[in-house]
């Protein structure tokens, strides 16, 4: 568990659903997300981690379902002022350098200026600052990106796979300063499809599969619900956890 | 969160930095500056000649003016750059947002889609204005020029 002691839900998601055509790509997902956490969401490839994430920032407009930010249901746009999403595999724009992308952040979204100095050094971005986002590793560009989601003002940040293209050294880095940043009033949705990851940085975890919520908890409550499933005992192992309920 | 006229003045700042190193907007340049040169040199030539100093018809000198002459025909080169190349300027303005995921990040600032397209078409514009020089090139090259004609009467 983290730090912070987690308790109040400041999101609850009801009965999300999705559909592409015939392909249900959520149905029906529910959770909650408590205040000062780390949470994971983790599910095999195709599960719909990215299609939840972007119904949840209003980017997807889901079939059907509700988001609550405390007692009352928001719709798309004013979630806005609540979470930052920030997506996976993009290259936001492209030919501008590391420091005016942080700038621009700081300057459009309204960012927090006081951790500016301490992200870029946590990071590890001032050799990058002068260096166009086109040009970059595809692990600089999520270190980029993690700085700007971690300027970002809103309290609920989501990142889709935080972790995706670091190395061992990075990984632990960045999972370190998500770790540093967070704050009673600052909570972390993470959608991580390593599970070594997922165990390292995360305090709770919703696990999704198929497009359903199979199990959401701690390591623990996940543990014991897959030893309910399974039938019998479990090696005290996430992996083991992991494919016992996906 | 910023005011939104302080987000929309970054979003703006940020479309104009984007169309400054945007190779479309650079080739559109580079392509009309030599367009209105080709159409300005073969109007006024045509334009000499007309106005009988060239030993033409002196007679076609009182039918033509310089704006017939000279201004249309060099206007004209601007105007096949408006229809074929500003056009993959816009688009590549618009799409490259779509494309990098800038728009994604955008979208949650929560601004109205119609300041976000504003910003983009004012600073098209402004990029328009500036793809014109070639023309005011032309103009003050034609004013220089202009004594040695023979004006219609």
């Amino acid at each position: 568990m983290g730090a912070h002691s987690v308790a109040e839900a400041i999101v609850r998601v009801d009965g999300l659903s999705k559909t592409y055509g015939r392909l249900h790509a959520l149905d029906g997902v529910g959770f909650s997300i408590r205040a000062g956490e780390i949470l994971g969401l983790i599910g095999p490839n195709g599960a719909g981690k990215t299609t939840l994430f972007e119904c949840v920032a209003g980017l997807e407009a889901a079939d059907r379902g509700k988001i609550f930010f405390g007692p009352v249901p928001t719709d798309g746009r004013h979630r806005s002022s609540k979470l930052f999403y920030v997506p996976d595999g993009i290259a936001p724009w492209p030919d501008q350098p590391v420091r005016w992308v942080l700038e621009y952040g700081l300057g459009f979204f309204g960012g927090r200026k006081g951790i500016y100095e301490q992200l870029v050094a946590d990071l590890a971005l001032a050799p990058l600052m002068r260096v166009p986002i086109r040009a970059l590793s595809k692990g600089q560009r999520k270190r980029t990106l993690l700085a700007l989601g971690l300027l970002a003002p809103q309290p609920i940040l989501l990142i889709d796979e935080p972790f995706e293209g670091l190395d061992l050294r990075q990984s632990r880095e960045a999972a370190a300063t998500l770790r540093k940043h967070l704050a009673p009033d600052r909570t972390f949705f993470l959608s991580i499809h390593q599970i070594a990851d997922a165990a390292k940085v995360c305090d709770r975890f919703v696990l999704l599969s198929g497009g359903r919520v199979v199990a959401e908890g701690t390591l623990d409550t996940l543990t014991a619900i897959a030893r309910q499933r399974a039938g019998h005992d479990l090696q005290p192992d996430f992996e083991e956890v992991f494919l016992a309920l996906a | 969160m910023p005011s939104r006229s302080s987000a929309w003045r970054w979003l703006v700042k940020k479309e104009w930095r984007e169309l400054m190193s945007s190779r479309s907007w650079w080739v559109m340049l580079a392509l009309i500056g030599p367009l209105v040169g080709v159409s300005f040199i073969s109007a006024v030539r045509s334009y000499a000649e007309a106005s009988g100093q060239g030993g033409t018809g002196a007679g076609l000198a009182d039918a033509l003016f310089p704006l017939d002459g000279v201004v249309a025909p060099t206007f004209s080169a601007y105007e096949i750059a408006a229809s074929f190349l500003l056009p993959f300027v816009a688009i590549r303005a618009i799409a490259g947002d779509r494309t990098s995921g800038a728009l994604k990040l955008e979208l949650q600032r929560g601004m109205a889609p119609v300041a976000m397209v504003g910003a983009k078409a004012l600073v098209l514009g402004a990029g328009w204005l500036l793809a014109g020089v070639p023309i005011v090139l032309a103009g003050i090259l034609w004013a220089a020029m202009a004594a040695v004609f023979t004006l219609p009467k």
